[in-house]
């Protein structure tokens, strides 16, 4: 309606600012609390670990869940919880590592191609249909295939093929903040195009991309399992919950938890991201 | 004594409409959308003005090629003796500097992440307008210039009316001490009690500080308020230019007529010798040929539709782009 | 004498809506006639609440907001009427023009089909007969060619002949009162021109009642019998409209009046109202208008002036009003 509009626009609301509005909303306080817990953890494993994750034990071995080992052990007795922990480490540096390089790269080749357009537009739209022709999950192993399995080849090979993804976001966004009349008094007021694009259009731009950051954490870490579950990723003994899901793959009928406790954390934290960006676009849209 | 600071020669742009799936079938040729078709103008020094048409006239895209937002395919346009699209002015910063353009939509021409004193230091800064230490009390003196209070410096726009936001774009503009101001319906979104209080503000403003300014608008008793000069522009030609209390009292082209008589008067009674214009204003991507406002004018002759008048001055009046003009001013 | 009986009596009418908490009073105690056959103007600047007003007339606000007050259609109240019966009058006999002839046609839809659609919904006719009253309805306000035309959707009409069609859908089932929202706002001044000679004189040759909202004077000026100048939700000032315009009573409609530049030097300062309108959070106590007001009081800053009868017709909410002298010097 339009009348609601024209209302807002008159009346602007001084009250709460937006970070209060935004915590009282359940969602995005889950979403927090969640992703603060598993950073703690991730930080700090040892804190929290009730055991060595690579502690062998002969004597207990496939213990179902007790006291002494809330989430059981593996067949070479190890504590699962310890290992899930232990596991925060490595996934939350995948969530990490697999998506800020992308994302860096996206935003200024997006910002860039969205500015000025032209030849380079072609080119990266030629690009953007080659890569988007393909599932993502394909492409990654395609590129882990030839650079060789481990981690940090992974990263290499989600970065390599993520940015896209930022870059097509990013320019969208900017050409849509282009239609707006502040980039034009920018270019009037004699502004370098480098301060129209990144002091300018980018703060203004950038909050989808954020947005989408945490989701693309969520599904990082889900690309990163599936990848240690078949042995692209993480290495064994490394505790990854990809490659815990594996080895309790083989005992799933008599020691069910060895599987199920790593596959819990990995929709907790992805919830947790989800949440996370949802409040945050909220959070970030500008007024006015 | 008068003096051209800008002057503006036949100058044509044409927008290129992207091809539909049905034009490549067809093989039609890609379409364009004719937005200035040979306009000429000179601004004097330290005069207003005014340049007024429908939508979708060339007014807002005349407006934006004096700024260099687009480039005219056609046609040049001088300051100061200088071409501003010769290729060593282009990277020239300081022609912005000294012809600076306000914009009509309030809300989206500044940044909304960046504070008044933000928007204001930057252009200070990026042009070196004060040195660093005293850029803050400049701030100060500019948010006094356009009469916003002190403690505008530290919010964001969204705090602002529409009509304080003009303010600030004004401010910003004026930030870089330029000598054109080119204001492209800069009060159309304000509700009338506050498109007073902004034109007032210019009108103050450019005496004090001896500017010259391109009023482009729709509004056409304010045209008449601020304008020394006015241009009536129709389908990206300039149909008639002159002085403005002549042009007002006594438009010679026939559209100038028309849309003088359609300005709703504030008297009931005084319905006006209403000429109601026939149908609609064709689309600038088939312009008609020959006088492109033949097809609504009441005084057309086979002339008008063959071949394109061209501006001429018309003793006591302004110039004309109108074959009949003598005989139609005579009757009216 | 069932002639000069109102067609339509609003009352009383306040619309409350709430944001964040926040009561945001959009009308109050808006009362207002409007005859057969007469054009009333409902006049004011953003958020003085005229919008609100006509949309709140035919129940389009109560999604949005709270209403309370009376609306006396034929003598029948249909402020607290359900949605399912209220149905009947919105179309048949009430319609309604919105600002943007782009967005309120369905662009899906070619105009023959809205306009049969509303139709159908209003009338007995069957599809042949639809089809007949669509051309002559689509002629009648001006479109030419209009057989053809009626094949065609929104977009290969332009924004004046998309209003046009909009007055077609609706005028189609014959309503007896028009609501107008800003029709013009979106349009060229000559086009305006056309489409308002198009509605009075459909106005007149259906003996319809209209209600025109707009911010333009001029608009007022060239269309309507009678005026009422809104502020912050109120109407401050109503009345004949040579009245209201030649000799404003209220200082904020003399403000209006003279802010607009005609009969000023050239390049004069023109008289302004100092200030912004309030913001509906937090209205004044007393006359909203008086912290911009030149001629207030204390007990305009207390009290809250009622809409007064001053004369046959003529009412103005002010302690102070404007002699007619002084206003006719304006």
């Amino acid at each position: 309606m339009t009348d609601i509009t024209a209302l807002s626009a008159e009346a602007t609301i001084p009250q709460k600012t937006r970070l209060q509005l935004a915590l009282r909303k359940p969602g995005f306080l889950i979403g927090a609390f969640i992703i603060g817990v598993s950073a703690m953890l991730a930080l700090m494993p040892g804190v929290f670990a009730p055991y060595d994750p690579n502690l062998i034990d002969y004597v207990a071995v496939k213990q179902p869940p007790s006291w002494a080992h809330p989430f059981g052990t593996d067949m070479l007795g190890r504590d699962s919880l310890s290992r899930v922990i232990f596991a925060y480490k490595v996934n939350m540096q995948m969530a990490i590592l697999a998506t800020v390089f992308a994302m860096t790269i996206g935003v200024i080749v997006g910002a860039l191609v969205g500015y000025y357009r032209g030849f380079a537009d072609m080119i990266f739209g030629r690009v953007v249909d080659a890569v988007i022709t393909f599932p993502f999950l394909v492409l990654v192993i395609a590129v882990v295939a030839v650079l060789g399995p481990g981690l940090i080849n992974m990263y290499i090979a989600i970065t390599l093929v993520g940015w896209v993804y930022y870059a097509r976001l990013m320019r969208a966004e900017v050409i849509a903040q282009m239609g707006n009349d502040y980039a034009s008094a920018g270019v009037v007021m004699g502004y370098s195009d480098r301060r129209i694009i990144f002091r300018h259009l980018l703060p203004n731009a950038i909050t989808p991309v954020i947005v989408y950051w945490m989701t693309d954490m969520a599904l990082a870490i889900l690309l990163g399992s599936s990848l240690g579950y078949l042995g692209l990723g993480a290495q064994p003994p490394q505790a990854e919950w990809g490659v815990l899901i594996a080895e309790g793959r083989n005992f799933i009928t008599t020691a069910w938890w060895l599987s199920l406790m790593p596959g819990i954390a990995i929709v907790l934290t992805g919830l947790g991201f989800s949440l996370l960006g949802d409040g945050l676009a909220d959070l970030l849209r500008p007024r006015g | 004594m008068t003096q051209t600071v800008m002057d503006i020669k036949d100058i044509e742009l044409e927008f290129p409409v992207s091809r539909s799936l049905v034009d490549f079938v067809k093989k039609r040729p890609g379409r364009v959308v004719r937005a200035l078709n040979g306009v000429s103008l000179q601004l004097h020094k330290g005069e207003t003005l005014g340049v007024v048409g429908e939508s979708g006239c060339g007014k807002s895209t005349l407006a934006r090629c004096i700024v260099r937002l687009y480039e005219p395919q056609n046609g040049s346009i001088h300051f100061d003796g200088q071409d501003i699209f010769a290729a060593d002015a282009k990277a020239d910063r300081s022609y912005n500097r000294r012809v600076q353009m306000m914009f009509q939509d309030p809300y989206s021409s500044l940044n909304p992440r960046m504070t008044t004193g933000q928007i204001l230091s930057e252009a200070l800064s990026v042009h070196n307008m004060r040195p660093e230490a005293e850029i803050p009390s400049r701030v100060a003196e500019l948010l006094d210039l356009v009469r916003l209070p002190q403690d505008a410096a530290g919010k964001l726009p969204h705090e602002f009316s529409g009509g304080q936001r003009q303010r600030i774009a004004i401010a910003r503009a004026l930030a870089v001490e330029p000598e054109v101001l080119i204001a492209d319906e800069l009060v159309s979104a304000l509700d009338v009690s506050v498109q007073a209080q902004v034109v007032n503000l210019l009108l103050e403003l450019q005496d004090q500080l001896n500017l010259t300014i391109l009023f482009v608008a729709h509004d056409l008793r304010l045209v008449r308020h601020v304008s020394n000069r006015v241009a009536v522009i129709y389908l990206g030609r300039i149909v008639e230019v002159g002085d403005s209390e002549t042009l007002f009292s006594n438009p010679s082209h026939p559209y100038s007529q028309a849309l003088l008589s359609a300005a709703p008067s504030l008297d009931p009674d005084d319905k006006g010798d209403a000429i109601r214009l026939q149908g609609e204003l064709p689309s600038p991507l088939n312009v008609p040929p020959g006088c492109p406002f033949h097809v609504r004018c009441r005084h057309v002759t086979e002339l008008c539709k063959a071949k394109v008048p061209g501006l001429r001055a018309l003793s006591g009046r302004g110039e004309v782009a109108c074959h009949h003009a003598e005989e139609i001013s005579k009757h009216a | 004498m069932s002639d000069t009986q109102p067609i339509l009596e609003v009352e009383n009418l306040c619309t409350t809506f709430t944001r964040g908490g926040v009561a945001l009073p959009a009308v109050r105690d808006v009362s207002f006639n409007v005859g057969k056959g007469e054009v009333l103007g409902l006049v004011g600047e953003s958020g003085s609440g005229k919008s609100v007003t006509l949309r709140s007339i035919l129940g389009l606000s109560r999604r949005y907001g709270d209403v309370t007050g009376s609306v006396k259609w034929m003598g029948q109240d249909i402020a607290q009427m359900p949605e399912r019966k209220l149905r009947h009058i919105r179309g048949r006999d009430i319609a309604m023009i919105f600002q943007e002839p782009m967005t309120s046609l369905n662009p899906l839809l070619t105009v023959g089909m809205q306009l049969t659609e509303t139709l159908k919904a209003h009338t007995d006719l069957n599809r042949a007969a639809r089809r007949d009253r669509a051309i002559e309805m689509l002629d009648h306000v001006g479109i030419p060619a209009a057989a053809s035309r009626l094949e065609e959707y929104p977009h290969q009409f332009s924004g004046g002949m998309r209003q046009r069609v909009m007055i077609a859908i609706a005028l189609a089932a014959n309503p007896k009162l028009l609501l107008a929202d800003e029709p013009t706002t979106a349009l060229d001044v000559t086009i305006q021109a056309q489409i308002l000679d198009l509605i009075l004189s459909l106005a007149d040759e259906l003996s319809m009642g209209v209600i025109l909202v707009t911010h333009d004077l001029g608009v007022v000026a060239q269309t309507c019998n009678k005026a009422a100048v809104m502020y912050a939700g109120r109407i401050v000032e109503q009345g004949d409209v040579r009245q209201v315009l030649r000799a404003p009573r209220h200082p904020y409609t003399v403000g209006l009046m003279r802010s607009v530049p005609q009969n000023v030097p050239p390049r004069s300062q023109l008289y302004t109202v100092p200030g912004t309108p309030p913001s509906l959070e937090a209205l004044p106590q007393g006359c909203a208008f008086a912290p911009r007001c030149q001629s207030r009081t204390d007990s305009c800053m207390a009290t809250r002036p009622p809409l007064e009868s001053i004369a046959q017709g003529r009412s103005v909410a002010c302690f102070n009003p404007v002699t007619d002298a002084q206003g006719a010097a304006a």
